[in-house]
């Protein structure tokens, strides 16, 4: 065919005169499908539920019944603010002796309702070195709750901070009776030690550690003793694979050392049952007692017990060898 | 006997006030006959169904667009039900008082050249895409018929014969009517390099019809 010329006009209708094929018939069922099957994005959902109007339907009895229970709710906060049961709220802006008077009155008010206000006041007391208002405080406390925890340690603080040593270490002695793991049990030990006096040592057992009270084991006749022996037997069910050792020391008294050792053996034994059947061996030394305490010192007890644990596995190879 | 409080209506005509959102006319009975941005607000308004229509009016340039980049009838419909989905997720950074169709198709052909990025470029298919042509407007006998679509087939090898950015101004600013300012809004230039590159394109379109022998009167 030969090449034919025609002007820019024809050609621009001619690019506008022709047409496009149709976009395939299912197209737009598709499209709409997909719009469909989408979940909204969150911001989506917030803005629609902002900007679209909401209805919100209720029956006349439900409003009845929700009127009046609000108005009942109301009407019972107002009484209780009008007899807020002798609480005074503390202004604790003030000086600190206008707080602790406000806190006094609060703690006052009654001892067994107000024991946290109670021991708050006693740390405030002990904090500001007023060590004879916080015995005062914590007396109170352990008035209503004799084992409260914080109250036995700080008393026993208070005392040995006034250079009462013989109240401290009977205060400190009361706290390990009830309260003896974590980090102020540790410290308890270490404050009876430096005043002299080992009552509770502490004995690694197995991978773990416990407090015992090495007196009441070396009396026979300690109402303490069962308890202890209880403690041990406890210590030792969660060292599984391991044999006791008993050790009693008593210097110059070499029967009395084999008797106690024997009969803490008997007992304990007892008391592991066999169920844990742990082996327990006992000895005993007409020494005194060398060892080094919680704060690092050595030290001699005439009158001593020492209290460890071996491995079977490592027993045996002894054994062997 | 329940009662009903309608809340937070206030927001809603708050939106409307501050011009986010328009109200909707809701009594125009037939939606083919609202404007596009009376149908984009009418989806914003939450009518979603609405948007069924500007599907309907667009799918085909958009269709055709995707056809002429990827050469593959389920590429281009994926493409454009892609472009679809898209300009819906959009729909509200469309600013009230410009024109819906060069909006969307700006976003078609991001997304088309963005997939031609990415993806190698198919064998091109021209053939086919000129078997499948179907025309719209139907001529008056068979005569017609095959006049036109020799014609269409003609120019659409020819179109394929120029660089795919001179392809596609021509295509917007003549098949789809569409005038320069919205066509350096589409393809993100400035006026007078549409212009010129029509002017450009119309000349190298114009020498491949006339290599093709082509007699541009035959089906005026």
């Amino acid at each position: 065919m030969e090449p034919k010329h025609f002007d820019r006009k024809k050609l621009e209708q001619l690019l506008a005169g022709t047409g496009e094929p149709e976009a395939p018939p299912w197209l737009l069922t598709r499209i709409m499908a997909q719009l469909d099957d989408r979940r909204p994005s969150f911001s989506e959902r917030m803005r629609q539920w902002w900007l679209h109007p909401q209805s919100v339907s209720f029956s006349p009895a439900w409003l009845v019944v929700t009127v009046t229970v609000a108005i009942g709710a109301f009407w019972l906060g107002t009484i209780a603010e009008q007899h807020p049961g002798q609480h005074r709220k503390a202004d604790f802006t003030g000086e600190q002796g206008s707080a602790m008077v406000a806190l006094t009155d609060i703690a006052e008010a009654n001892y067994s309702d107000n024991l946290p206000s109670l021991i708050n006041l006693g740390h405030n007391y002990l904090e500001s070195g007023e060590y004879q208002q916080a015995l005062l405080q914590y007396e109170k406390v352990l008035q209503a709750a004799p084992l409260e925890p914080s109250a036995l340690y700080n008393r026993a603080l208070a005392y040995r901070m006034l250079k009462d040593t013989g109240r401290a270490e009977q205060a400190f002695l009361s706290y390990l009776d009830v309260h003896r793991t974590g980090k102020w049990g540790r410290r308890a030990i270490e404050h009876l030690h430096e005043l002299g006096n080992f009552t509770f040592r502490g004995y690694r057992i197995g991978a773990g550690r416990v407090v015992l009270n090495m007196t009441a084991l070396l009396s026979p006749d300690s109402p303490a003793r069962p308890q202890e022996l209880k403690h041990l037997a406890g210590a030792l069910s969660r060292a599984p694979g391991s044999e006791l050792h008993l050790v009693v020391y008593n210097q110059g008294n070499r029967s009395a050392a084999k008797a106690t050792a024997t009969a803490l053996q008997a007992q304990l034994t007892k008391y592991l049952g066999d169920e844990h059947a742990i082996p327990v061996r006992g000895s005993w030394f007409d020494v005194a007692e060398t060892f080094t305490d919680t704060n690092g010192t050595d030290r001699q007890l005439t009158t001593g017990l020492l209290i460890f644990t071996r491995s079977l596995e490592q027993s045996n190879r002894r054994n062997s060898i | 006997m329940t009662f009903s409080i309608r809340q937070p209506y206030i927001f809603a005509k708050a939106a409307m006030f501050s011009g986010r959102i328009k109200e909707y006319p809701r009594k125009n009975p037939d939606p083919m006959n609202l404007s596009d941005e009376d149908i984009v607000d009418g989806v914003l308004a939450g009518e979603k169904e609405l948007y069924a229509v500007l599907v309907e009016r667009y799918q085909r340039p958009v269709y055709n667009l995707m056809y002429r980049y990827s050469h593959n009838m389920e590429e281009a419909a994926d493409l454009t039900q892609e472009v679809f989905v898209r300009t819906f997720d959009r729909l509200r950074s469309f600013r009230a008082g410009s024109s819906f169709f060069p909006w969307l198709y700006a976003l078609a052909v991001n997304q088309a050249n963005d997939w031609s990025r990415s993806r190698a470029r198919r064998k091109a298919r021209r053939e086919d895409y000129v078997q499948d042509a179907m025309f719209s407007e139907a001529p008056a006998d068979q005569q017609a018929l095959i006049e036109a679509k020799e014609t269409a087939e003609v120019i659409d090898r020819a179109l394929a014969g120029l660089p795919v950015e001179t392809r596609e101004l021509l295509i917007f600013r003549y098949r789809h009517e569409r005038s320069i300012r919205e066509a350096a809004m589409v393809f993100k230039i400035s006026e007078s390099a549409v212009k010129m590159r029509i002017k450009r394109g119309l000349d190298d379109l114009q020498q491949e019809l006339e290599k093709a022998g082509f007699d541009g009167t035959k089906t005026l």
